[in-house]
Order: structure tokens, then sequence, then C-alpha cells
């Protein structure tokens, strides 16, 4: 399964954390959820103008005040596809048709290692409550399966078009290496809850075809920046 | 009481130890200053090299150096009456490099003991004047997936994925082509451009991994040392051991599954449902996708004597085939390299080794014989393969033969350090290259199908005898001349036999014959020696902030015996098949020079940080091979030219003419020539992370390629069929980026990243690049070069006739008329191809070449162009006593590639032609492996690979419909697909860095 596929390759990223000193929050673990809203950029927008919820789970360690590790798990979809409107010219006629029964989506499965910076020894919040802004970096692998059905094909010969013959379904799959920066505040409700607000920009080195009888170019590499919320529930030391 | 004061890491930045570059080839220097507690330095202190007898004396200003150690780790003591020894603990030396220390003593009423420091290895080389990537002996272990050295060389910036060990777009050799990057082992030079596919691949593969001390990778700029390259250098050095006995084995074993992507062989579409297993195929399958797959090294290294150590080692392995062939394994292979160090006093060193290699390669009966495996030029019934789109895929095995091959190598080095300052090294080496046939069928049978139109077994007559050897004789002389000014000199002379015999009967009535040597194979033959010669200097100066590396290096080809310019031989009647061949007379050759200076700056910006740059001139002569090589062809049987109805001896292979495009050597040549720019930047800006940023721009000239010849002969006429002449016609040029960020060992974790952004553009053009017409002119009709037709004797050896006087002044006239016509389209400039006649050189008097330019616009090079490739390594390793158990003696690697496809022409609905780039093709490997240990002094680990661990498969089609429609299998509507499926699904998937995913289950032992 791709998810246990990638699951492991991570682990060794946990011994990355540099440690700045003691404080009562070192060593901490909890875990999270999260909902995002992502949209693509560049060169996969023109694909996925719209782009999609973000759903995922994350581990936190808490290894000091001031850097905290997180190792994520997110799940996106991408429906609708830009692909699904557009037309193509058929050089028979010269005329453009669309092709009604088309289906473009793409779908995202990332695990990676996030190191959160939090300024000045934020972290120390989970004792005290309120807010720590953050910087993040992260690395990790993106697998991704980019979809698309029911497209009518344009290279038909002749000069009348049949909407019966249809391009084979395709998909564009691969798992890629990426990388994340990121920004965020994280609001310590208690001492065992916090709330974090973060906007987080990915690129990929992950491509797609090119389908440019309908006007998409290749995308290399992707773009994305979601955002959204997470709750994170840290256990006691 | 004495006691062990132990100072771990922080000493670093106290004691600002560093390497800088050094000049030595194969071996580092040691230099630094011994001072006291308040920095005054200690004339007289004693350095040693722990263990050895090699050290030195400090001088009135505490200075001292210690010339030509060997790479690797040492501990150095600094002691003087009166103070506390001080000893410095994991010093590392490398080759061509200086290794800085600074020692301070504590006086011995200071009760400390003796202090021990284990030092770190600076992450920069700040005063490194060019692109230097070298990785030792740790490195190598802790890259596990890198089962070879080449797969460890792939993993530096700058060297290409392909599994061809480019570096920044070079060439890697083949029979139009030279190999532009240098091997060399202990200083011997292995890369001779002397044909026979001295690809890099190969020769760095002739060392297993287990044999080597350190790599170097130069990635195009090089000292004057280095020459007859343009690529840059690898350089190995092998192990040695005196010290105490070690040893390795290693097995690793490949689980079955299918090598290749798509369908089993014999299920595949590529057979279009012909294959019949009931009958006539049955029991024909092969099971070669459930074979297992073996590799085994084993080393052994140590003392014989206090003075003398020795190692060996080697490797072997039995890879499951890809593809059904003759055995469905990998032929038998062998690799093995030993040494013997023998140091009888301190200042002297001998070492004395050698490797050898042999292939068992099984001849598939095609062109490119070398290869042994499939090729596009495989013929019918040559091999079993999926060669001839599927039809050779029921053959028995391979009716060719086997095509074995060695490569051996035995040196000596002397190492001799006349003084503190000043040492000296003599090499002497031997090198020899065979590849022969056996079991070659004497005659070759014709093509037959069976029901289905599958090949059947055939004999196919094809033979190749082809033996280079070398030997060398190199000597430099290093001297520090004082302390910021190190020289260099030396010399090195080749002596080359080459010999070259191969014959290919394709069919009962065609065969082919290519030779390189005199004579030929019924008269006899012998090989070609050329000679070549180089000297160099070198000087390393280093100022306050600046370090300045000059040189410069001279380079002589001597061809030796040759055939001239044998670009139009064999366009005249009385020259042109491989029996009138013998009257072309044997001519000394013109020598070739070259010159090429080099500076390289280096700023050092602060003791972590550094900016260099670099110029310099790299020459190369032609592959060797092209010099003297030799075509022939023919369709029909032989002539019995003196009509008494017997093929005599001189009439064998008389109807072997040159064929249309054939490759003939040439003398009449200049060695390539590159001109390299580079600018660098590296940066250790916290801890252990570094990053490097370095661009360059090669531009090459003169570079190999052909050109059509013709004659236009007033005896017979303008001949209608050409052949190719190696000529210095092509251009090309290399620019781009190297961009690397790494953290060194630390805290159980290393990375690294290498980044590469490379244009390579190449083209043919300028004068006389396009093709070359012969046209000779009264002047050269009369004279006695000049002949009409042949005669013959009475054992049948055909000879030039010269004509009678009569033809003689006719053709004397005729040839005027025709010079006049060809001298009018060039002082007319007339138009051809992307060119225009040019006026005409001399070839001998009253022999012209009347050539035609080429002046095309450079296009990205579909061979070389990978514009982006970058490769992730990730480490992770514990200590044995790791307090989460399960984790301790872990090493788990994680290794990413990837690189864009080559580049291919794509011509749009609407606008003009665009150059793109095939997909870009990844892929992810991994290892775990863990260590037990086994008593004091030895240790057993075991290891488990995942090669494509994603299962990655990339598809590169190109073409008008990939682009515009997505499609990379067959249209709608396609007949076959729908009836059969992906007929070229077992190549479309090829070619990227992923093959299916497999499972490598190992195990080794140390001790």
């Amino acid at each position: 399964m791709k998810y246990g596929k990638v699951s492991f390759l991570c682990l060794t990223l946990l011994f990355f954390i540099p440690g700045t000193g003691q404080s009562e929050v070192d060593g901490t673990w909890g875990m999270g959820v999260v909902a995002n809203y992502e949209v693509p950029l560049f060169a996969l927008n023109s694909w996925f103008p719209s782009g999609g919820i973000n759903v995922g789970a994350s581990i936190v360690n808490a290894k000091n005040a001031t850097w905290t590790f997180e190792l994520d798990g997110q799940y996106t979809k991408y429906n609708s596809g830009d692909l699904e409107k557009r037309s193509f010219l058929f050089g028979g006629d010269g005329q453009s048709y669309n092709s009604p029964n088309a289906n473009s989506e793409m779908v995202w499965a990332s695990l990676s290692a996030n190191f959160l910076y939090h300024f000045n020894r934020g972290g120390e919040k989970l004792e005290s409550g309120g807010g720590a802004p953050y910087l993040l970096i992260g690395a990790g692998f993106y697998h991704f399966k980019n979809k698309m059905s029911g497209l009518i094909y344009p290279g038909q010969s002749g000069t009348t078009i049949d909407p019966n013959v249809l391009l084979r379904p395709a998909e564009d799959v691969r798992t890629e290496p990426g990388v994340s920066l990121g920004f965020g505040i994280e609001y310590f409700a208690s001492q065992s809850v916090a709330i974090d607000i973060r906007g987080q920009y990915h690129i990929i080195w992950g491509e797609t075809r090119s389908m440019e009888a309908w006007g998409l170019e290749k995308a290399y590499p992707f773009h994305k920046f979601n955002g959204g919320a997470r709750i994170k529930f840290y256990f006691a030391n | 009481m004495r006691y062990k004061l132990r100072l771990a890491y922080v000493l670093l930045a106290l004691f600002g130890f560093w390497p800088s570059e050094g000049m030595a080839g194969t071996v580092g220097k040691i230099n630094g200053t011994v001072k006291d507690a308040s920095g005054e330095s200690l004339p007289g202190a004693n350095v040693l090299i722990k263990g050895t007898q090699r050290g030195a004396t400090a001088d009135s200003e505490g200075y001292f150096l210690i010339l030509s150690v060997e790479p690797g780790l040492y501990e150095l003591e600094a002691s003087l009456v009166g103070y506390n020894a001080e000893i410095l603990q994991n010093i590392a030396v490398r080759a061509d490099l200086t290794t800085t220390v600074e020692f301070r003593l504590q006086e011995a009423a200071v009760e400390l003991g003796e202090l021990v420091v284990v030092a770190e290895r600076p992450p920069v080389e700040v005063d490194k004047t060019v692109t230097r990537y070298v990785v030792g002996i740790e490195d190598v272990e802790n890259v596990p997936l890198a089962r070879s050295t080449a797969e460890v060389i792939m993993l530096q910036p700058g060297v290409s994925l392909d599994g061809n060990l480019r570096i920044r777009a070079s060439r890697v050799g083949g029979r139009r082509g030279n190999n532009e990057v240098m091997v060399e082992i202990d200083g011997i030079r292995l890369a001779n451009n002397d044909g026979l596919d001295n690809v890099t691949m190969s020769q760095v593969n002739s060392v297993s991994r287990g044999a080597i001390q350190e790599v170097s990778v130069y990635n195009g700029g090089m000292n004057a040392e280095y020459g007859n390259a343009q690529g840059g250098v690898i350089s190995l050095v092998s192990r040695e051991n005196k010290d105490r006995y070690s040893g390795l084995g290693e097995y690793r074993l490949t689980l079955p599954g299918r090598k290749h992507w798509g369908s089993n062989v014999y299920d595949s579409p590529l057979l279009e449902g012909r294959a019949d297993y009931s009958g006539i195929h049955s029991g024909k399958r092969t099971d070669y996708d459930k074979k297992l797959g073996h590799l085994f090294e084993a080393n052994i290294s140590g003392p014989i004597t206090p003075n003398i150590g020795f190692f060996t080692g080697g490797t072997t392995s039995r890879r499951a085939p890809v593809y059904p062939n003759p055995t469905d394994s990998e032929p038998k292979n062998f690799n093995s390299s030993a040494n013997i160090t023998y140091r009888p006093s301190g200042n002297m060193k001998f070492k004395a080794g050698g490797t050898w290699v042999y292939r068992d390669i099984f001849h598939d009966g095609g062109r490119d014989i070398n290869t042994g495996f499939e090729t596009a030029d495989t013929p019918a019934g040559g091999i079993r393969g999926i060669g001839q789109t599927g039809n050779n895929l029921f053959l028995s095995g391979n009716g060719a033969g086997k095509n074995p091959r060695t490569d051996q190598v035995v040196y000596g080095v002397l190492t001799h350090t006349l003084s503190s300052k000043t040492f000296y090294d003599v090499r002497i080496s031997y090198q020899r290259t065979a590849q022969d046939t056996s079991d070659v069928p004497a005659v070759t049978e014709d093509v037959t199908r069976d029901a289905q139109g599958f090949f059947v077994d055939r004999n196919i007559h094809a033979f190749q005898y082809a033996r280079r050897t070398r030997m060398l004789l190199k000597a430099d002389l290093s001297s520090q001349l004082h302390k910021g000014h190190f020289a260099k000199a030396g010399f090195e002379i080749i002596r080359y036999d080459i010999y070259q015999h191969e014959e290919l009967f394709e069919t009962s009535r065609n065969r082919e014959i290519r030779l390189v040597g005199k004579g030929d194979p019924i008269i006899g033959m012998e090989g070609f020696n050329p000679i070549t010669y180089a000297a160099y200097v070198q000087d390393k100066m280093e100022f306050e902030g600046l370090v300045v590396n000059l040189g410069f290096r001279a380079d002589l080809l001597d061809p030796g015996d040759s055939f001239g310019r044998a670009m139009d031989h064999p366009l005249w009647f009385h020259y042109n098949s491989l029996t009138r061949w013998r009257n072309v007379p044997i001519v000394d050759s013109p020598t070739q020079k070259a010159f090429s200076p080099r500076i390289g700056i280096s700023h050092p910006i602060t003791d972590r940080s550094f900016i260099r740059f670099f110029t310099g001139q790299f020459h190369q002569f032609f592959d060797m091979q092209n010099l003297y090589t030799r075509l022939f062809s023919a369709s029909g049987p032989d002539r019995d030219v003196d009509g008494d109805g017997v093929i005599e001896q001189n009439e064998i292979m008389n109807a072997l003419t040159y064929p249309l495009a054939a490759d003939f050597g040439n003398v009449d040549v200049k060695p390539e020539k590159t001109t390299q720019f580079e600018v660098g930047f590296e940066w250790n800006f916290a801890g252990p992370y570094v990053i490097a940023l370095t661009s360059f721009y090669k531009d090459q000239e003169g570079r190999q390629g052909d050109s059509d010849n013709y004659v236009h002969d007033p005896f017979r006429g303008k001949n209608s069929a050409y052949d190719h002449g190696q000529w210095n016609r092509r251009f090309s040029t290399s620019r781009g980026f190297e961009l690397s960020f790494s953290k060194k060992f630390k805290d159980m974790i290393a990375f690294n990243v290498a980044y590469n952004l490379n244009w390579a553009k190449s083209h043919q053009g300028g004068r006389r690049a396009q093709d070359w017409t012969y046209v000779a002119t009264g002047e050269f009709v009369k004279s006695d070069l000049y002949f009409a037709g042949v005669t013959f004797d009475n054992t049948g050896q055909e000879f030039p006739r010269a004509p009678t006087a009569e033809e003689r002044a006719s053709l004397a006239a005729l040839a005027d008329d025709i010079a006049r016509g060809y001298k009018k389209l060039a002082d007319d400039k007339v138009p051809k191809f992307s060119g225009f006649w040019e006026q005409p050189v001399v070839i001998v008097p009253g022999l012209y070449a009347f050539n035609v330019g080429s002046y095309s616009i450079p296009s990205l090079d579909g061979g070389l162009d990978r514009r982006n490739f970058a490769s992730i390594q990730l480490l992770f390793s514990s200590p044995p006593d790791y307090h989460i158990k399960p984790l301790a003696g872990l090493r788990a690697t994680l290794i990413w590639q990837m690189q864009t496809g080559s580049p291919w022409n794509y011509s749009p609905p609407i606008g003009p032609a665009q150059r793109r780039n095939r997909p870009v093709t990844t892929v992810t490997d991994v290892s775990a492996e863990k260590d037990f240990n086994i008593g004091e002094t030895a240790l057993a680990t075991a290891f488990v690979e995942v090669r494509n661990f994603f299962g990655q498969r990339d598809d590169l089609s190109t073409g008008f419909r990939t682009i515009q429609y997505g499609l990379s299998l067959p249209p709608p509507g396609d007949g076959k697909f729908d009836q059969f499926g992906d007929i070229a699904e077992l190549t479309r998937y090829n070619d990227g860095l992923g093959r299916p995913r497999s499972i490598v289950l190992g195990a080794r032992f140390k001790f």
C-alpha cells in the first residue's frame, strides 16, 4: 500500500532536530488532525484551478521550546479539472469541440517531515498558554495520480468528428520528493490542546503529461499552496 | 601520573585543521606548526606519524612538512623535551591535498600528561582551485547502495546518471569518438583512447569497490599533470594494508522477478500472437524471469613482514538476465586487483600492483560486436533475445560464438623522498586489452524461418581479434620550494600496439572486414605503434588571501607508420579493395602537438568559505583506432583475376571493396581542443552543512567527425560511392551550473543533494566540414603517383597500372578540364547543402581537395543534453551502543535520482519546429543494514536493498500525438493494439533510470 511504502522512509528524519537547551516542554509528544484548502499554482493551476480539500494527521514532538518536529501525512483530491471544460480544435473541419463525458481529477498522498521554528522560544507557551508564531521547513515524498478519461480523440481522420472515438483513460502516477516552506501560529489553548493556523507552500518534483490540443502544457515541477487549521493534542510528559 | 585527555570536535576551530590542495596525484602531504601554549614557535619539535617511521622536525619557525603520505586516517604525535606530547587523531590525508595541523604543547611542569585530540575533517578545502570531489573509503562504506565504484562516482555532482559516467556532457568513446574522461589507478592511466570501447564505466569497475582507498573526481578543471583528456579525471587510489590482517566477504542475492517492463516476453504483444507453445515452440520457453542473481566480492590484506603489506580482492557475478539470452544468466566475469607495498626505509616505498578483468561475452553476430548482447543491428538468427522484433526469441542460444575480453594492468611505483621538501615518483606499467572470439563457425548459413515466421538457429561467421598493449613510463618530481610554493614537474611516455581484425559474414554472400594494422589477414598483419609523449610543470603559490595554481603541459603524438591520409586512398580504383590496398605505401606520419596552459585561483573568504576560478585548455588526440582503421565489404564471391580457375592466396578477399560510408583512418588531423572556464563558491555556513555552487562553460573545437569523401578520377569518372574519413569537423559547447548542499556525517545523519543544470550543444561546421572531392590536375596525372586501372601477376595479385604515355596525355588534359570545373564552383561560391563550394587545399602537388563547408546552427545535442539531473542521498547510521537497541548498529540509505529526458524535435501544428525534452525519469532506491559484532574484531552485516522502491515506471514516448493528446500508446482504432495489445511495451519504458522494482538480500563479513 502506498502509505505503507512511504511511511518508513521518514523515520530517520526524527533525528534531524538540533537541541537548544532545556525546558519543561522538551520531548513532549502529541498528535494532530488537519483540514486545509489547497490550491495548485502556476502550470498545475491551469489543470486544476479550483484545487481541493486537504486533510491529514500528524505526529508531533516538541523537541524543545524552539523546535518542534512533525511527521505529517496529508491527502488531497482535486476534482473537476479544467480539462473537462476545455475544447479542442478538430483539424478535419476547423471547429472546436468539447468532450461532454470528460473526467479529470488528481489525488495526492504525502508523508513529510516538518521542522517548526518557534520564535522567541514560543513553544514554552504549551505550559503557559498563548500564541506562538513559527516558520516551517519540510521535506518528504508525495505520491500523486493524475487521471483523465472520456476525452474525444482530436486526431481522427476525415472531416467529421466521431464523438464515440475516445482516448483511452490515462494516468500519470509518480512518487517524488518535495520540499515545503510555511508560516503559522500555534495557539496553545491549554497544556494539552493547541490550534494551529498555517499556510504552507510546496514544490514537488513531479510532472504531468502534455495535453496541448486542449491548451494544457506539461506541468513540472509542481507548486501548490495549502492553508488551514489543525488541532493538536499533546500528551503529558 | 599520565592520563589521556580527550577533546572531541570542539578543537577544530582552535587548531585550524584543514586540508588544502597539493599536487601529488596519489599521495598527499601534512604540514603545520608546533607552538607552545602562548603561541611561540617550538623549533626542534619532532612530529611523527604513529605506527610509521615517517616524520619531520619543526624548523626555526616551528613549521614542519611531511611529504608523500598515502590517503587515509592517521595519528600524529608531536613531542619535545620539556613539554608534554600531544597526539592528534583522525587526521585525514587525501591524494592531491595538503593537510594542515597545529600543535600546542604544554610545558611538562603543567601535569596534564599526554593530550589526545580527535580531529574532525573540515567540510571545505579553502584553497581548492578546481572542482574536485573526493570519496574516501569510509564514505564509500557509508553508501551501501552504491554497489560498484562507478555507482559511487555517479553520486557526485556533475556526473551523469545515464550510466555512462559523463562529466559535464563529456563523450564516453566508441568507434567515432573520444572517451573524454581519463581514468587512472595509483597514477597509472587506464583510459588510453586507443579504441576498443575503453569506456569509463568499464574502466572504473575494473577495480571493485572494496579495493578502493579513495576516489577523486575532477569535473573538468585539471592540473597540468593530467592530459590527453578533456572531460575530467577519475583518479582511483588502491587500498594498502601493512598494519594488521583484515578481510571482507560479501554475497548479494537478487530475488527473481521480471527485470523489464511489460509482459513476459513469451506472452508479449510483440509476438502478435504468432508463438505456438503447443507445437513447434513448446519447451522452448525459458524461465528467464525466475532466475536468481548472485554477486560475490572478497578481499584480504595485511602484513607479510613489518615492511611489506599486501592487498588482494575480486568480484564476480551471475546476474539474472533482463531478457532471454544464450544462457539466461550473465556470462562468466571476474574482476580482481592486487598490490604489494614495500617500505625498506622511512623515505622510500615501492608498490607493485595490477588488475585483471575477464568478461565472457556472447557474440550477437552483429556489427557492434563488442557488446555481445543485442543491439540495434543484431542480425536475424544471431542471438536469442527480443531482437529483430522478437523473431530471435526462439533461438536455442547463439550461433556466432563467444567474444571473451580481458583487461589487465601490471604496474610498479617507486616513491623516494630525497629530503624533507622533495620527493619523486617513477611509474612503469604494462597494460593489455584483448578481445577474442571462440567457437566461431567457419561459414555463415542463410537466414531461415519457422512456420510462424520466427528465425531458426544458424551459424554466423563473426570473428574478432582486437589487441591493445600500452607500455608506460612516467616520472614526477615534487618539491616544496618554500612554505608558500610547491612545484611539480614530470613526463610520461606511452608506447602503444594497436591491432584489430574483425570479420562479419552476415549472410553466405555478404562479408565485412575491419582492420587496424599493417598488412592484412591473408599475407600477415602486425599492429601500429604510436607513441605519446607528455611533459608538464605545475606551480602552486600561496599568498595572503590568494592561492594561484599555474600549470603548463605539452603533448606530442607520433603515429609512427601509417597509411597516411587514408581518406582518398580507397576511392581510387587501384587501391579500392582489400587486396589492392596492399599497394598503398606505408609512410612515416606527421606528429601532432598540443600545448595546454592552465591557471586556477582560489580566494579564501573565511576559513569556511572560498571562491575560486579556473581556466585552461585541454587537448586530446583522436581515438587512435580512427587514425588507422580500414573497412571493406563484399556482396559476392572473390574473383579469379588470372583466370586459372582457382582462387589463389592473393585472390582471397579481393571482392571486398570499400562500402558506402566506410570508415577509413586519417593521420592528418589535429588534437581536439577544449577551453574551459569555471567559477565556484563553497561555504560551510553552519556546523556540518556545506553549500557549493559552480558555474562552468566549455567550448570544444576540432572534435572528431566524419566527412564524405569522393574522387573525380579522369580515368574512372566521378565515383558515386563515398567513404568517411575522420576529421576535425565538429564543435560543441557545454555550460551550466552544479549545486550541492550537504551535511557531513554528524549526529547519525548525513545527506547530500546534488543538482545540475546543463545545456549541451553541438554541430559540425566551418570549412571542409561537409564533403571533400579529390580532383587531380594534369600535373598529378603526369606524376608517378597517378595510375589508370590495375594489372595483375600470375598469382592473381593486382597492382596499380601506370598509364601509357598516350593515356597520360589525354587523361592530363581531361583532368585539367575537370579541375577547372570545380574551381569555378569554388570561385562562384556555388551553394551546396548548408554551405558552398570553397577554395581547394593541396593534398600533394597536383592533387586538390575541393571542399563544401557546413554552416549549420548549433543545436542541442540529442545524446548529451540532459538539462537537469539531480540526486539526493540520505544516510542514517547509528553507533553499536545506541540506546534504542533495535536501532543500534543500523544503517539506512535512501538515494533518489532524476534526469531530464534527452532532446528531440517537435513540430507543432503552428509555428517552427521546437526542441523538447523527453519526460523526466526518476528512481528511488533504499537500503537498510544491521551490524552484528563477532568477538572484538569481526563484524557481520545483514542487508536488504530495494531498487526502484516506488516501482516508478517512466514513459519516454515522443511525437506529435504525445504532446498534443498525451498519447503514449497507439491511438484509438489501432488494429494491432486492439488485437494484441501494446506491441512496444518491452521498450517503451526503458532507457530511464529505473527498471522494475528488485530486492537484493545480502550478507557481509569483515574482520
